[in-house]
């Protein structure tokens, strides 16, 4: 645009012209004042270049962008559908940990261990003893326990007891539970002998009867 | 011709510039919204947990398998067609193919389900509350008309374990008992959303428009009951229900030092997992909410009145008769004996009521009164526990005639079994009665404490007079008091029988009775508290036959658990007959 008002009202608008023409224009004007032409000659391949160049680049930057941005598309989707997946799978895994802490609450709840610990010939104490390590002292009084069948004191005073009045029951009473960690006593090694027999005849049978 | 598609061309010229111009902005908005969905994210609700952090309840993911039996009934596939393998064909299934796919995954009949598959309701609950993988699995079927709604289902890892304690739900999951109920507003979390754009197969669009909200999931909860001694204090207690025929029963563990409530068992009682209407007598705690008369365990409480106030020691000497006739009425011990000669601290082993009669009408009535009121009698145990009764204790100007006497030994008033266990922690204690708690605290998610506010105790008699009690206690459980049953050997045992007339509110009178055993260990530096109470046993009543057995076990199991050894002191022989006598 600049160059034909400059050629159609060149000398005219040479002051009036913009400041960008004026420092555009000094070279040529320097050197021949005179031949006009040569000025048409030197634009006109220079022109034609810059814009099939400009027209290049244009393309090629629409083209690469369109690319980029197909790239970018394709690159959102496939994240997309992998982070569909790996959510699906998180989900999953959590669900399986979830299932698996729920089984270990079930596994360790109290009921649990005291019937396995049954099926393993264990039996609960009956008596409380601790083993000081600094002198190696021996607290409280610690009786082998044998292996219970449900209550065993209710079972056996109760009757006993209510015959007699509650000051008369007292009498007896020792005598009954004296008697009860006598008879306790002697079966104990016996028991404790029993046990790891029936554990070692118990183990294979369970396995036996899984499979 | 050419004005024929200058016309069309219009025509379609303005229908896009109707499109595009006009209701663009609504038309986008539909679309939107067509890919736009909304979803809550449940809060789960908050765990509640033992003193040692095992889960006692919790909350998991569930899903309800709903059926619109309108579509499922003219569900379509396409399968291979059995011709040519490479075509596929439409096959039209129905309500019996559905059912025969679903039932190996709900556990259920073919012909159960296929019943509740077919019919015209447009929403019908096939299986409730299964488990996520199940859920997915039936999902995978691509069945038509079958959904799933995520819900939550509360999960008792430990079965029945304190169930009356942790509560219990209404048939719409409201909570209704328990420490759901008293914590829920702890327990519920915040529910959140989040909105996202998705295409047909249900996938989120990654441009897309997205706003979320997070779920708030609510607070644990720690409470103070330790699960193995729970377990412990309800297998022992069940046992002897049902071996004593007795109705019901309560065991109570309390620590001494901060009146936290260690175990709190109930029997019968209730399944959390089940349903029905048989649950309905069973689904509230005994413990604190059903009140009874305490007998001869609210004796300590006399003995520490009169101790405190200077009108008797354990060394004073009654002339115990057989009968006394007060107010007009002829009172009895247990048994019929001879005039009897014995200290204070012998008519508290042997448990007689016209010795305490006689100690207890030294002070006066309204004295007597304070005293109840401040071991906590008739008032709130501070639990905050729904459904808790406080109990009956009359004011003293309105005790009848004999009531001013069965007051002394436990007749007359009543109490819950938390109320009878919190006297002797006050005994236990040094005379300071601290409220008892449930609740320890709420636990962070990083595992840390938020302790509960710290309770205040409240003095009620010195320390030398509770140091007296507990000696006089000891002689409860000698060869000659009541309750030699509930001696642990190594250790040195203080405690209290009761066997109580019981009131029965079915014909209003008195029917049967109350067997009890409030002991504490180690008797020179106490602990622990263990309270054992059965209701109207048939098969023996005395409190030292049938409680006190329980008590044992449950003491001993504690002892151990708790890692608590005996003092290595002997109990210094407390004179039940006066020298000579």
């Amino acid at each position: 645009m600049s160059q034909t008002l400059a050629a159609g009202s060149g000398p005219a608008t040479s002051r009036g012209a913009s400041a960008a023409s004026a420092t555009a224009r000094p070279r040529p004007r320097g050197p021949a004042r005179a031949p006009r032409p040569s000025l048409r000659v030197v634009a006109a391949p220079v022109s034609e270049r810059s814009r099939s160049l400009f027209v290049g680049g244009c393309l090629a930057l629409l083209i690469g962008g369109l690319l980029t941005l197909l790239m970018l598309n394709i690159a959102l989707a496939q994240g997309s559908f992998r982070l569909h997946d790996l959510t699906l799978a998180s989900r999953l895994l959590t669900d399986q940990a979830q299932a698996l802490n729920e089984d270990i609450a079930v596994q360790a709840a109290p009921a649990q261990l005291a019937k396995k610990a049954a099926a393993l010939g264990m039996v609960p104490s009956g008596s409380v003893a601790f083993l000081r390590l600094s002198d190696g002292k021996i607290l409280g009084v610690a009786t082998p326990a044998a292996a219970p069948k449900a209550p065993t004191v209710s079972q056996t005073t109760p009757n006993r007891a209510t015959t007699v009045s509650p000051n008369g029951a007292t009498t007896p009473n020792p005598t009954s539970t004296a008697a009860a960690t006598a008879t306790s006593t002697k079966p104990s090694p016996r028991t404790a002998t029993a046990a790891p027999t029936a554990v070692r005849t118990a183990a294979p049978t369970p396995s036996k009867t899984k499979r | 011709m050419f004005l024929t598609v200058c016309v069309v061309l219009s025509l379609f010229a303005v229908q896009l510039l109707r499109l595009q111009a006009l209701d663009a902005s609504a038309m986008a908005k539909q679309a939107l919204g067509a890919r736009l969905v909304t979803a809550v994210v449940p809060a789960l609700r908050g765990e509640i947990l033992d003193s040692n952090g095992a889960v006692l309840a919790a909350s998991v993911e569930r899903w309800d398998i709903v059926v619109d039996q309108r579509v499922v009934r003219q569900w379509q596939r396409f399968e291979p067609d059995p011709k040519n393998p490479s075509l596929t064909r439409k096959v039209t299934l129905g309500v019996r193919d559905a059912a025969v796919l679903l039932a190996p995954l709900l556990g259920k009949s073919v012909d159960a389900l296929s019943a509740r598959l077919s019919g015209n309701s447009g929403y019908v609950v096939v299986a409730k509350a299964v488990t996520p993988a199940v859920w997915r699995a039936v999902n995978a079927l691509n069945i038509g008309g079958i959904d799933g709604v995520r819900t939550s289902a509360r999960v008792h890892p430990a079965g029945g374990l304190a169930a009356p304690v942790i509560g219990w739900f209404t048939a719409d999951n409201r909570p209704l008992g328990g420490m759901e109920a008293m914590l829920n507003s702890q327990l519920t979390g915040k529910d959140g959303s989040i909105t996202y754009e998705r295409d047909p197969s249900g996938r989120q669009i990654a441009t897309g428009e997205i706003a979320s909200t997070p779920a708030v999931p609510g607070q644990n909860v720690r409470l103070t009951i330790d699960r193995d001694l729970q377990w412990k204090a309800e297998q022992a207690l069940g046992a002897q229900v049902k071996a004593t025929g007795a109705l019901s029963g309560t065991a109570v563990v309390i620590r001494v030092k901060d009146g936290a409530i260690l175990a709190l068992a109930n029997a019968p009682a209730f399944d959390p997992n089940a349903t029905g209407p048989s649950l309905g007598a069973n689904l509230r705690n005994r413990a604190l909410g059903d009140i009874y008369e305490p007998g001869s365990t609210g004796k300590v409480m006399t003995a520490s009145a009169v101790i405190e106030e200077g009108s008797v020691t354990p060394m004073t000497v009654f002339a115990v008769p057989n009968t006394l006739t007060r107010a007009g009425r002829v009172f009895h011990d247990a048994e019929v004996h001879p005039l009897e000669k014995l200290t204070f601290a012998g008519v508290l082993a042997k448990s007689s009521n016209i010795g305490t009669m006689m100690a207890g009408e030294r002070v006066p009535a309204a004295t007597i009164h304070d005293y109840l009121a401040r071991f906590g009698i008739g008032q709130p145990t501070g639990l905050n526990f729904p459904g808790e009764s406080q109990g009956i204790l009359a004011p003293a100007d309105q005790w009848s005639g004999t009531q001013r006497y069965t007051v002394l030994f436990g007749q007359g008033l009543s109490v819950n079994a938390v109320q009878a266990a919190s006297v002797y922690q006050t005994i236990a204690n040094g005379g300071v009665r601290m409220p008892p708690s449930l609740v320890e605290g709420i636990q962070r998610p990083d595992g840390t404490l938020v302790p509960s506010p710290a309770r205040k105790g409240t003095r009620v008699v010195s320390a030398r007079t509770a140091r007296m009690v507990v000696a006089m206690l000891e002689g409860v459980v000698s060869n000659q008091g009541t309750a030699p049953e509930a001696r642990i050997p190594g250790y040195r045992v203080a405690g209290k029988t009761g066997t109580a007339q019981r009131y029965d509110g079915a014909c209003g009178c008195y029917r049967g009775y109350t067997g009890s055993f409030i002991g504490l260990a180690p008797a020179d530096a106490p602990q622990l508290v263990v309270a054992v109470t059965l209701q109207r046993p048939v098969k023996g009543y005395y409190g030292g036959t049938v409680a006190a057995p329980v008590f044992r076990d449950i003491m001993t199991y504690a002892l151990q658990a708790l890692q608590i050894p005996p003092t290595g002191a002997i109990s210094p022989r407390i004179r039940l007959t006066p020298v000579g006598g």
